[in-house]
């Protein structure tokens, strides 16, 4: 039996290239944007847990002398004079009533009103 | 000598459709982030309008007296009592810079206008910026001043 001999393309090689790198292109675009989109959807939440927070805190002052709220922490979180830290997150404070700086772990967390001053503590 | 077939029009038909799919994607993708992230701005815009405007009618301030040492000022609050307007509050108010104000209601990268009329819509004061942004929040609260209910208007834009 004569031996024939065969050829893969030029052509065809050129074009299954083309075709893997286009798919290539695809899959780093997909994921990319998943990344994307679950960095987006973690600042949302961290967003919202900042702003209950400050919600809590202007209307524990508001409220005046012996209010305490409980509320819960998704993340760890840092108060700093007018402002709350969670990650790369912060949210501003309408009013300078932070006694001191807090460092608070996420969990169960008390708002309390003592001599016009704001405490935020771990409970 | 032999030819060879370097376009297969198969392929170029898919290829064209296959972009005619892919652009668009991309385009509305970045299209609805771009909207999420807007949308996402503009409630916090609300919550911080809801909180200085909450701040402003129902607390007195940090000191109480503030308006006696405007420097020595940690928080602000226009009410004598829940939702009714001091007048000797307002009248500090009014006489404090608007870059003071700012800083003491931490209002970050916003502006904001303050707004009382009567419900005849006749202005009683006003005192902060016009609008001249993009977009805005406007709150709208009942309050009483000096015995008659009038309208306090907070405007945070940006």
């Amino acid at each position: 039996m004569r031996n024939k001999n065969g050829q893969a393309a030029i052509e065809i090689i050129f074009t299954i290239g083309i075709i893997i790198f286009t798919f290539l292109l695809l899959a780093a675009f997909t994921f990319e944007r998943k990344i994307e989109v679950q960095n987006f959807a973690k600042g949302a939440e961290v967003k919202k847990d900042c702003f209950k927070l400050t919600n809590l805190i202007v209307g524990a002052f508001i409220n005046g002398e012996g209010t305490t709220i409980t509320t819960k922490l998704s993340e760890n979180m840092t108060a700093e004079q007018n402002s709350l830290y969670i990650d790369e997150n912060f949210c501003g404070l309408s009013a300078n009533v932070l006694k001191q700086n807090f460092n608070l772990a996420k969990g169960k967390v008390s708002i309390e009103n003592k001599n016009n001053s704001i405490i935020i503590q771990n409970v | 000598m032999s030819k060879a077939q370097i376009g297969i029009l198969d392929l170029i038909i898919a290829a064209v459709l296959f972009m005619a799919v892919a652009i668009p994607s991309v385009y509305f993708w970045n299209l609805t982030r771009d909207r999420l992230i807007t949308g996402m701005d503009y409630s916090e815009m609300q919550v911080k309008a809801f909180q200085l405007s909450d701040l402003l009618i129902k607390s007195e301030g940090k000191p109480t007296k503030w308006e006696n040492t405007i420097n020595e000022t940690l928080a602000l609050g226009l009410a004598e009592s829940d939702r009714a307007i001091s007048p000797q509050k307002l009248s500090a108010l009014n006489a404090t810079s608007y870059n003071t104000t700012r800083k003491l209601l931490n209002v970050g990268i916003y502006s904001f206008k303050i707004r009382l009329t009567n419900p005849g819509n006749e202005p009683i004061m006003e005192y902060g910026k016009n609008f001249t942004g993009q977009s805005s929040v406007v709150i709208e609260r009942y309050v009483t001043y000096e015995g008659e209910k009038i309208i306090f208007e907070f405007t945070l834009w940006k």
